[in-house]
């Protein structure tokens, strides 16, 4: 064995390909190709030496052939945590090197170990049943059917591979380039491998890999029992891998090998699946190599996977889960994505429009806190509504501006006329300038009333209540009738009003009204009460027109 | 296996329903040593008024039952709740955020308000907070991200501020603890950020969405292995996984949502496992393989609900069982 790998290594190494594999035919399955040597001349990643065995740096040879063998070691220790038939203590020892160490190509290179070809299928297998070497550049897209690992070796960017019949086998060799069909480098590799010495011996392979075969195709034929794995490139294996303790491993893979049980009893050999494949034809070929190839995979790695999951995932009797396998149901296609208005409807409340309500809130809190600081300026009678709050404020500003009106014709009189001017002359006057200033102001508040009381029928009455503490003035403007006066005074009274100064006009009809009062008692009636009373008065002589 | 599985699937040992006389949204499952695991529900109701009810589940007989002792009434729907992930024997800590961050001390048989945490200093009010989340390392710690841009790290036992930052251009719509003292969080304007209590000046952009201002909304951190984190975009069916070591570029896109998702939550004991959710009404586990395919990644097993899924919970209190609310039910599914 050692002397087919080193006429291996020298081939690959005169032509500096990445790789040799040598496929023998099986000793236990007569016609079946499987992987019995190879060596790997591609790129390395990280350089492990076990610390046992000190090699000499220098020894690239050695160096080689102690890669290719730490490759062997990974997938055979990869393969018996895979295996649910082995009994634990078969194990091997732990291997120098962990799948995160491993490139793409190297990768290519372990994977490769779990095929096997039937004569005729696959590139090994035409390149036995034709028994001439085959040449196949762009294998990473070749079709399945041609070359059954074009997906892996896509992955690894394996491009170009040649396959050559060599005694009870076939050589393969695979670079990551391409390279144009090249008869002397088949020469080359065939000078170097047909070493008319060794021609007598072939090495068997190893019961171990035999049965590792096994294995692995009695499981290839049955789906992954997890779908999770589907597809696999090797473009991030270097991230994820985990490897976990002896325990734990040693507790899990029991598990393990209950799980896997039921494949086994379901089917008794490989050779019986073997025989499946060749019966389904080969049309089927690509999805058979395809499972099996995710299945090996989903082996190796879901194995290292499960230890960490723990006994809180499918380990705890997968039956019982709530959630079933994706796969089964992938086949009911319902309408794709949703996307639009509605989607994630109540994510985007919370996080948009949830904030906005609270904003909202703020303003309004903002809001309630400014008619709060205008409640205690405006002198405030009883309600305390925004509307009254408003009305009031009003009322209370036109007094305002009515009293600076006042004063300032006060002190106008003052500077200007002598001092023993007639008090009631001067107010009287003071009261018509007022009510010519003052009319557009009280249109406006007419509009308002106009909104705010639907009895208003008579749009040129106008009905003004200004309060300030206690003292109230009334402005009444409307059509003058009899007793009208008397009405009003009688309202005014049963306001527990008390009337001190009235100044009233006539003038075509229309009767003009002031009147300055005092409320009586501080239980007393609102601007909006006195307003509506008195808006009952005047509407009665409305209606009576 | 079909058949084998369809029949768990009716079968109702491995899920219960419990249903809520109000639209569900926020939800947070207990870590205390309890015979019943109390389970909290926020209502969602688009006003002042919201309930937060607090329910026992009972593994043995896969029952749910409310406390009406301790339910109380919340100021609007609570934007996430959370349990103190190590309470005290003496009583057990429910915080929620909303317009403020509270605390809500729950006894056996009465919830009363700790504190009402305002982090403005110069107003009554506080920035509306999108979420919340509870430093497992360091309880003490509570991160909270606002539609201010800022997310603010509180010192909860001394009911401080202890910094605030500003830590996105837009609104910042969820934070998730690593360590101690990292954090991350997601925004408005598409990225998620790192940032380290250690080094406040700095920030470090972990991902942009790939449509520039494609809002990120939820942010899940995995705590089995802290290289991995989780995010997912605005009316987007994708789940991107973030390695914080190869910043920028998502090492996985889990799309085979049909519809948009809402939630994403880790497995409390697997690194490799996420549960998500969304208005396809599905809620999927996923492993993370360890090397990605050509045609995507497939969930592992999924759940179909009755409604659009908005909400998920997968808590290392209760490993066995993930919790999702649709409508206005809440439903323990067994994993």
């Amino acid at each position: 064995m050692e002397n087919l790998r080193q006429k291996l290594a020298m081939a690959v190494k005169s032509i500096q390909w990445s790789y040799a594999i040598f496929w023998s035919i099986s000793t236990a399955e007569p016609g079946v190709l499987t992987w019995c040597d190879g060596y790997y001349n591609g790129d390395i990643k990280t350089r492990k030496t076990l610390q046992a065995e000190e090699m000499k740096d220098d020894d690239e040879d050695e160096l080689g052939f102690q890669r290719t063998e730490q490759l062997r070691q990974l997938y055979e220790v990869l393969s018996v945590s895979a295996g649910g038939e082995r009994e634990p203590q078969t194990r091997r020892p732990s291997a120098a090197l962990s799948p995160e160490d491993l490139t793409d190509t190297e990768w290519y290179f372990l994977v490769c170990m779990t095929f096997e070809f039937t004569n005729g299928q696959g590139l090994p297998g035409r390149t036995l049943a034709k028994n001439s070497s085959t040449w196949l550049c762009n294998a990473h897209f070749a079709d399945s059917q041609v070359f059954s690992r074009s997906l892996l070796a896509k992955s690894a960017s394996i491009q170009t591979v040649v396959c050559i019949p060599y005694l009870e086998g076939v050589v393969e060799f695979g670079i990551t380039a391409m390279v144009l069909e090249d008869e002397d480098i088949i020469k080359q590799i065939k000078a170097f491998i047909s070493d008319p010495a060794t021609q007598k011996v072939v090495e068997i392979p190893l019961e171990l890999e035999l049965e590792y075969d096994q294995t692995l195709v009695t499981k290839a034929t049955h789906n992954s029992p997890k779908n999770s794995l589907n597809h696999h490139c090797f473009q991030s294996q270097e991230q994820s891998w985990q490897f976990v303790d002896d325990e734990e491993e040693g507790e899990e893979i029991s598990v393990y090998h209950n799980n896997n049980n039921n494949n086994n009893n379901n089917s008794s050999s490989s050779s019986d699946c073997i025989s499946q494949n060749l019966v389904s034809g080969p049309s089927n070929l690509w999805t058979e190599d395809d499972s099996r190839y995710q299945s090996v995979l989903s082996k190796i790695f879901n194995n290292t996977q499960r230890l960490i999951l723990g006994p809180h995932s499918r380990s705890c009797s997968y039956n019982e889960s709530a959630f079933m396998s994706w796969k089964n149901h992938n086949g009911m296609e319902l309408e794709r994505n949703r996307k639009g208005s509605c989607s994630q409807m109540l994510l985007k409340k919370v996080l948009f429009e949830v904030p906005k309500m609270h904003e909202h809130e703020d303003d309004t809190k903002n809001l309630n806190h400014r008619f709060s600081l205008l409640s205690s300026m405006v002198p405030c009678r009883g309600k305390v509504d925004k509307v009254s709050l408003l009305d009031d404020t009003i009322d209370y500003l036109q007094t305002l501006e009515r009293r600076v009106k006042v004063l300032e014709s006060n002190e106008d009189r003052k500077n200007k006329k002598s001092q023993q001017h007639d008090m009631i002359q001067m107010q009287e006057r003071t009261c018509d300038n007022y009510y010519g200033n003052k009319r557009k102001a009280c249109c406006d508040v007419e509009d308002l009333q106009v909104e705010e009381e639907e009895e208003e029928s008579c749009s040129s009455d106008c009905i003004t209540v200004s309060a300030i503490e206690k003292d109230v003035t009334i402005e009444i403007r409307c059509r003058w009738r009899e007793n009208m006066m008397v009405q009003v005074f009688y309202a005014i009274s049963s306001l527990n009003l008390e009337s001190y100064s009235v100044h009233s006009s006539n003038v075509d009809g229309i009767l003009t009204l002031t009147i300055e009062s005092k409320l009586k008692s501080c239980t007393a009636s609102t601007a909006k009460m006195i307003r509506q009373a008195l808006q009952r008065v005047i509407g009665r002589s409305c209606s009576s027109f | 296996m079909d058949t084998s599985t369809l029949e768990s699937q009716l079968r109702s040992d491995n899920f219960v329903t419990y249903e809520s006389p109000y639209t569900l949204y926020s939800m947070a499952i207990s870590s205390a040593a309890a015979s019943h695991r109390r389970i909290a529900l926020g209502s969602f109701v688009e006003e002042y008024a919201n309930r937060v009810d607090i329910v026992t589940f009972d593994e043995e007989t896969l029952s749910i039952k409310p406390i009406p002792n301790l339910s109380f009434d919340h100021p609007y729907p609570p934007t996430k709740l959370m349990f103190h992930p190590n309470p005290k024997v003496s009583g057990d800590i429910l915080a929620s955020s909303g317009d403020f961050l509270r605390l809500y001390g729950v006894r056996e048989n009465s919830v009363e308000q700790i504190s009402v945490l305002n982090n403005s200093k110069s107003s009554e009010f506080c920035a509306p907070l999108t979420s919340f989340d509870w430093n497992e390392v360091e309880p003490r710690r509570i991160g909270t991200s606002s539609i201010d841009t800022t997310c603010t790290i509180w010192d909860v036992e001394k009911g401080v501020v202890e910094t605030q930052l500003i830590a996105h251009d837009k609104e910042v719509h969820d934070i998730a603890w690593g360590e101690a003292g990292v954090f991350a969080s997601v925004s408005a304007d598409g990225s998620v950020r790192v940032f380290d209590l250690r080094d406040k000046e700095h920030s470090t952009i972990i991902y942009e969405s790939p449509q520039p201002d494609t809002p990120l909304l939820r942010l899940a951190w995995n705590k089995q292995d802290l290289r991995y984190m989780a995010t997912i975009l605005m009316d987007s069916n994708k789940i991107v996984i973030l390695d914080i070591r190869s910043p920028t570029m998502p090492v996985a896109e889990l799309e085979r949502h049909r519809g948009s998702v809402n939630a994403i939550a880790w497995a409390p004991a697997s690194w490799q496992h996420i549960c998500s959710a969304g208005d396809d009404s599905q809620a999927l586990i996923w492993e993370l393989p360890t090397v990605a395919g050509p045609n995507g990644i497939d969930p592992m097993s999924m759940y179909t609900a009755g409604a659009e899924i908005n909400q998920l919970q997968w808590s290392a209190a209760m490993p066995d069982w993930i919790a999702i609310a649709f409508t206005n039910k809440m439903q323990l599914l067994k994993v």
